[in-house]
């Protein structure tokens, strides 16, 4: 007869391989965990506005009768979401099937038999590991009024507010900046443990037996004592004696020290990890960018070139081992990170598809060296990637298309082609600079024919030819890498092919708009 | 026509490779009395106001000179003093940033060609036009038939005081008219065809060889 351990396995092994199951699993843990998850943040607005709800309701009806539908609603609905959630947050932790079809192999390589105590062992395990988090155990305090309608209870909504805190990253961020300071933090406390139990006996000692003082019990010596440190002050508990005053003196200073201390913990705290946490909320950024041009070096040349891309809608990011560079970047408004783009750990770090989302790399080093190093670390990582780089020195052309440079960019041979154009027809030489220009309003763009303008043709020569506001100077033609001339006998446009004009770049705009009605 | 290059550097060579078609002679002028070759016209000069060695050179001042010094100071300088020394020549000089192009502009350059900024919108072109980018480069640099040419109107062509709409153009596209009596700006023909035409306008016209001088001929420009 078959064991439970047997039909455990099946059911894993099917979970497993079911494609459904395991997509629809992915997709609620991307929503739940991952940040880069586009819906995740509709879920928080969600959850947020949930727990607002709540503690309104909770706020609201210690002092007003609130209508039952609105109790109903906060006890039932929004505990039920809440549970629902922290089911599914623990459904997702991790993969049970996997923990069983691990189990069953490593029984199978032992010559042991499954059995379902091992099995839900080791799920349970792992399942409390998820339990004792803290956000977890703030997570299932946070439905207890689902349970419970005891007044006493009602003090659950405090984890109710503690919950937002999964939902904003200030939290955590601050969280783990002061773990940094663990050790200055945990001796801070028990500094101040120490001088407050010490003033506190003392104070008990001093005042406790004198029958004007407020101050009779320990209890009332510890609170004075926190409230004096603190530099708070109430007023409500004072020493009326002379040498509990004295004792009020010295606690006072400590509490300055205290209060310096720790202000100047976490500062330092913040300083030190300030620009980890600025690179952390770039590459959160990057992550949510698809399609951006990587741009490796930052100097006079990439700030043109990358205005104009930014001018065009392009997403970019710069990467930089300069700390200046970076921060001239990320002063101009560019998303830039301090990693070196010549380690293959900047790229892991990253942790992006860099064939999918990168446009282009742009090496634009002012030395060869670094456009070669930087080329062959990316090519060595993803060879399909497209580098354009800058070329210093035509002697090292050749090393750079043996590096795999795709587009090499020569600035001194730009120069000499301008100057020939420039000596022999310089007026010509300055109108297609115009077009080029960023600033000017007339421009040099391309139509791609795609099947939504294929219908449209007929009427694009139409505006073409009759009117003024348009110039199509020709096609290109995808197939046989060739250009026809508008003016030419045979000129004729068909799909794919893509047409060269000069016009206003709104116009342009309201062209294509048109055309792909 | 003489071209003089001040500064043997990179750029110095590919200035000089590919303006040799164009003028009758080209004279290097180099800072450093190692390079001087006068069999190659390589030839020194300074800072200094010592022109006379350049000043039998540029007998005619129709010529151009290309200043493409290492350092923008020197280069700005340069500048100044050839426009101090040679009214009317055709200075060309390099910057490497927008704020020495301004200074050349003052210092009395005709044209300045800002490096960064022709290296970036090449770049642009290439990796967000690239069809753009390369008929732009086939119809400059002449590779095909198919030019970008300009034609300045004389006193005697025909399309003196027409305007551009009333013009027959079969065989060519105009992209621009620059109106000297007006400015020096740009009238793109996507917005000036109500442009009416007069002596010493010149148009910027797409087209191939044959029919630009068939063109030229046509409006009596030649």
């Amino acid at each position: 007869m078959r064991s439970l351990a047997n039909y455990a396995l099946d059911l894993a092994i099917f979970l497993e391989s079911s494609t459904k199951y395991q997509s629809f699993k992915h997709g609620v843990y991307r929503i739940l965990e991952d940040p880069t998850c586009k819906y995740k943040k509709y879920f928080d607005f969600f959850m947020i506005f949930m727990i607002f709800s709540s503690v309104l309701i909770l706020v609201g009806e210690v002092k007003i009768d609130l209508k039952s539908y609105l109790l109903y609603f906060n006890i039932y609905i929004i505990s039920s979401v809440f549970l629902m959630e922290y089911i599914l947050r623990l459904w997702v932790y991790n993969s049970n099937s996997q923990i069983i079809i691990d189990l069953y192999e490593r029984d199978t390589f032992l010559n042991k038999k499954l059995t379902i105590f091992s099995i839900i062992y080791k799920i349970g395990t792992k399942k409390f590991e998820f339990i004792k988090k803290p956000s977890s155990i703030v997570d299932l305090l946070a439905i207890t009024p689902f349970f419970h309608e005891v007044r006493l209870l009602r003090v659950f909504v405090l984890f109710r507010v503690f919950k937002l805190f999964r939902y904003t990253q200030s939290m955590s961020l601050f969280y783990s900046v002061l773990k940094t300071k663990k050790f200055e933090l945990v001796t801070l406390f028990f500094f101040v443990t120490l001088v407050m139990s010490v003033s506190a006996v003392l104070i008990y000692v001093m005042e406790a037996n004198n029958p004007d003082s407020p101050i009779n019990t320990m209890y009332e010596a510890f609170y004075w004592s926190l409230v004096t440190i603190s530099t708070v002050g109430y007023g409500d508990l004072y020493p009326v004696s002379d040498y509990g005053r004295g004792v009020a003196m010295v606690i006072i200073i400590s509490g300055i020290a205290v209060l310096s201390f720790s202000t100047s913990i976490v500062v330092s705290a913040f300083n030190e990890k300030f620009d980890e946490i600025k690179d952390q909320k770039v590459l959160d950024d990057i992550k949510k960018v698809k399609n951006f041009y990587l741009v490796c070096g930052y100097n006079e040349l990439s700030r043109n070139l990358l205005t104009r891309l930014k001018n065009n809608g392009r997403n970019i990011i710069v990467l930089d081992s300069n700390h200046d560079a970076v921060n001239l970047a990320l002063k101009d408004g560019f998303r830039a990170l301090n990693f070196d783009p010549t380690k293959s750990k900047s790229y892991m770090e990253l942790d992006i598809d860099l064939e999918k989302n990168v446009i282009k790399v742009l090496s634009m080093y002012d030395s060869d060296v670094q456009n070669i190093y930087v080329t062959l670390t990316l090519k060595s990582i993803c060879e399909n990637i497209k580098v354009v780089a800058i070329l210093q020195k035509k002697s090292n052309y050749k090393k750079y298309q043996l590096a795999g440079v795709d587009d090499i960019i020569f600035t001194q041979e730009l120069i000499g082609l301008t100057a020939k154009e420039l000596s022999g027809k310089p007026i010509a030489f300055e109108a297609i600079n115009a077009l080029r220009s960023i600033d000017n309003e007339i421009i040099l763009d391309e139509i791609k024919i795609d099947e939504r303008i294929v219908p449209h043709i007929d009427e694009l020569l139409s505006i073409v030819k009759n009117g003024y506001k348009v110039i199509l100077i020709g096609s290109y033609k995808i197939e046989n890498e060739s250009f026809s001339f508008y003016l030419d006998d045979d000129f004729s446009i068909k799909l794919g092919d893509v047409l060269l004009c000069i016009g206003k770049k709104d116009i342009l705009n309201e062209l294509k708009i048109y055309l792909r009605r | 026509m003489t071209a003089f290059i001040f500064g043997n550097n990179e750029y110095t060579n590919e200035i000089y490779e590919n303006i040799s078609d164009i003028y009758d002679k080209i004279y290097v002028l180099t800072q450093n009395k190692d390079d001087v070759d006068k069999k190659n016209n390589i030839l020194y000069f300074d800072l200094s106001d010592e022109w006379d060695d350049l000043l039998e050179l540029m007998i005619e001042e129709t010529g151009v000179a290309f200043c493409v010094l290492d350092n923008d100071a020197n280069n700005i300088f340069l500048t100044i003093s050839l426009r101090a020394r040679f009214e009317n020549l055709y200075i060309v000089s390099l910057s490497t940033d927008d704020e020495s192009s301004t200074k050349l502009k003052r210092a009395g350059a005709t044209k300045v060609l800002p490096i960064v900024d022709i290296t970036a919108s090449v770049i642009f072109d290439i990796i967000e036009k690239p069809i753009s980018s390369t008929m732009l480069h086939t119809i400059m640099y002449e590779k095909t038939n198919l030019k970008i040419s300009q034609i300045c109107i004389g006193d005697k062509s025909n399309i003196v005081g027409k305007y551009l709409h009333d013009i027959d153009f079969t065989k060519i596209i105009v992209v621009a008219v620059i109106d000297h009596n007006v400015n020096t700006e740009f009238i793109f023909t996507t917005q000036g065809h109500n442009h009416k035409l007069n002596i010493d306008d010149v148009l910027v016209i797409i087209g191939y060889d044959d029919d630009i001088i068939n063109f030229k001929e046509s409006i009596g420009a030649i």
